[in-house]
């Protein structure tokens, strides 16, 4: 039990730590593609580079992230329109 | 005569090449009209086979073995705008034989910015471990936390068939995002013959095992405008018990809190990953036939409560100069499993996981792993590749 506490209170800590460094603000409208790109995609799993599909099949891939990840619109738009580019 | 012949043989030669040059065209214009449509056909045609495959290999003291060995294609098809299917088929290797599950399979209706409705079997938006972190090229170790699987140790849904509400809201320089569901419930076991099962649930079932559809979803929040935090809260609802047995009315409420942390740190030169979720499960009293009773008639009752619970954290020295360092990546893992107190299932579990993955590429690993449970000790190693 002890060795529990300490290990959830540990990476509480840990975790609110680096929160308090990480906080900032801004709107996603002030965002590039390439920003939402590398902050939404790590949330799960490593960011994929522009060159891993053709962009027909980023947009098939972008929409079923939308769905999955519950991204916004204009997260959507913007991170399909930065994969598109380096097509 | 000559004459008339020659004429005769000029004709005929005439129509013969005309006849030939109406032909050729004819294949000519079929050829040409093809390749046209195939172009546009290939342009629009917006169809995609993803998915996920590994092989884990395992040692301990007493056996060693390669093992769990999957395909997971997930087909994705957007045919038109506000439209995507997708589907997940799991295939791998049980024994000698050959195991095909339907993962999921779902149609999603876009309605607006806000509102996505996907109907059909999907990955039940509870918690965050199934539906997002499982598939083994995600997964930063090679196995499941104790509690989060498809198993008789499971503790909250995988799987739902029926409707789901979806969306992500922005608000303000934060976001939230929310999943509310109608779905088949789930079924309670209740067979003597498999008394470590009595009392845990199967989801995902296709035919209408209670009476009224179970209710639940997830709600998320994303404080932070960078996304790196999300805090998520879920809850599910509704009757268990089969509709013709004296378990009708036998009712499960369950409910999920998790929590994302990923966040690149420059003091730390690397990505900081951090997961955790707690699932509870409260099945309502229900007598149950005593295994242990020759007879088969002495019932048995226990508190049908239990829960499960896992945190992780990984570090990805990202920023690091050295090509390889930057590929590697430190886990660890903590999880536990409670089972009610009186079942005659399992005990407590605790599980420490230690893993050492190295990324060739952004969707292939190699994961080294420890996993020390009580009296079962395990090493792993998995290749996962994403496709």
């Amino acid at each position: 039990m002890k060795r529990k506490i300490i290990i959830t209170a540990s990476l509480l800590v840990a975790t609110l730590i680096v929160i308090i460094q990480s906080c900032v603000s801004t709107k996603v409208t002030d965002k590039s593609g390439n920003q939402l790109w590398s902050e939404n995609c790590q949330r799960c799993h490593n960011t994929p580079p522009s060159s891993a599909f053709t962009n027909i099949q980023w947009e098939i891939v972008n929409t079923h992230m939308k769905q999955r990840a519950m991204l916004t619109d204009e997260e959507y738009k913007k991170i399909l329109d930065f994969m598109q580019q380096g097509d | 005569m000559r004459t008339k012949i020659f004429i005769t043989l000029l004709s005929f030669s005439l129509i013969a090449s005309a006849s030939h040059a109406q032909q050729y065209n004819e294949e000519l214009i079929d050829s040409l009209i093809k390749s046209k449509a195939q172009a546009q056909v290939a342009r629009n045609s917006k169809f995609l086979i993803s998915g996920y495959t590994n092989m884990t290999a395992r040692f301990s003291k007493d056996e060693s073995s390669f093992s769990n060995i999957s395909l997971v294609p997930i087909l994705l098809w957007k045919p038109s705008e506000k439209i995507l299917v997708e589907a997940e088929l799991e295939t791998g290797l049980e024994g000698s034989e050959t195991s095909i599950e339907l993962g999921y399979a779902d149609v999603s209706f876009f309605v607006n910015k806000y509102l996505t409705i996907r109907t059909g079997k999907f990955i039940s938006p509870f918690g965050i471990f199934q539906d997002r972190l499982h598939p083994s090229w995600i997964n930063k170790l090679p196995t499941f936390p104790v509690g989060t699987g498809e198993d008789e140790l499971g503790v909250g849904p995988t799987s739902e068939i029926g409707v789901d509400f979806r969306g992500g809201v922005p608000l303000g320089t934060a976001k939230m995002n929310y999943s509310v569901f109608l779905a088949n419930g789930a079924q309670l076991i209740t067979d003597p013959a498999e008394p470590e099962k009595q009392g845990t649930l199967t989801y995902g079932n296709a035919e209408a095992i209670s009476k009224k559809l179970t209710a639940g979803g997830r709600l998320g929040l994303l404080p932070f405008s960078n996304s790196s935090l999300e805090l998520g809260v879920s809850y599910r609802t509704g009757n268990v018990g089969d509709k013709n047995s004296t378990y009708k009315n036998v009712g499960a409420q369950m409910y999920a809190f998790d929590l994302t942390y990923v966040h690149q740190l420059e003091f730390i030169k690397g990505l900081f990953d951090v997961k955790a979720q707690y699932n509870k499960v409260n099945v309502d009293k229900a007598a149950y036939i005593d295994p242990d009773d020759q007879t088969g008639n002495t019932p048995y009752t226990f508190d049908n409560k239990r829960s499960s619970f896992f945190t992780q954290a990984a570090y990805k020295p990202t920023m690091l100069q050295n090509k390889f360092l930057k590929k590697a990546e430190l886990v660890f893992r903590y999880a536990e499993y409670n089972p009610p107190d009186g079942a005659k299932d399992a005990d407590d579990i605790k599980q420490y996981t230690y893993g050492l993955n190295y990324w060739f590429t952004w969707r292939t690993v190699l994961k080294a792993a420890y996993q020390s449970q009580k009296d079962n000790n395990v090493f792993f190693l998995q290749i996962a590749v994403g496709f």
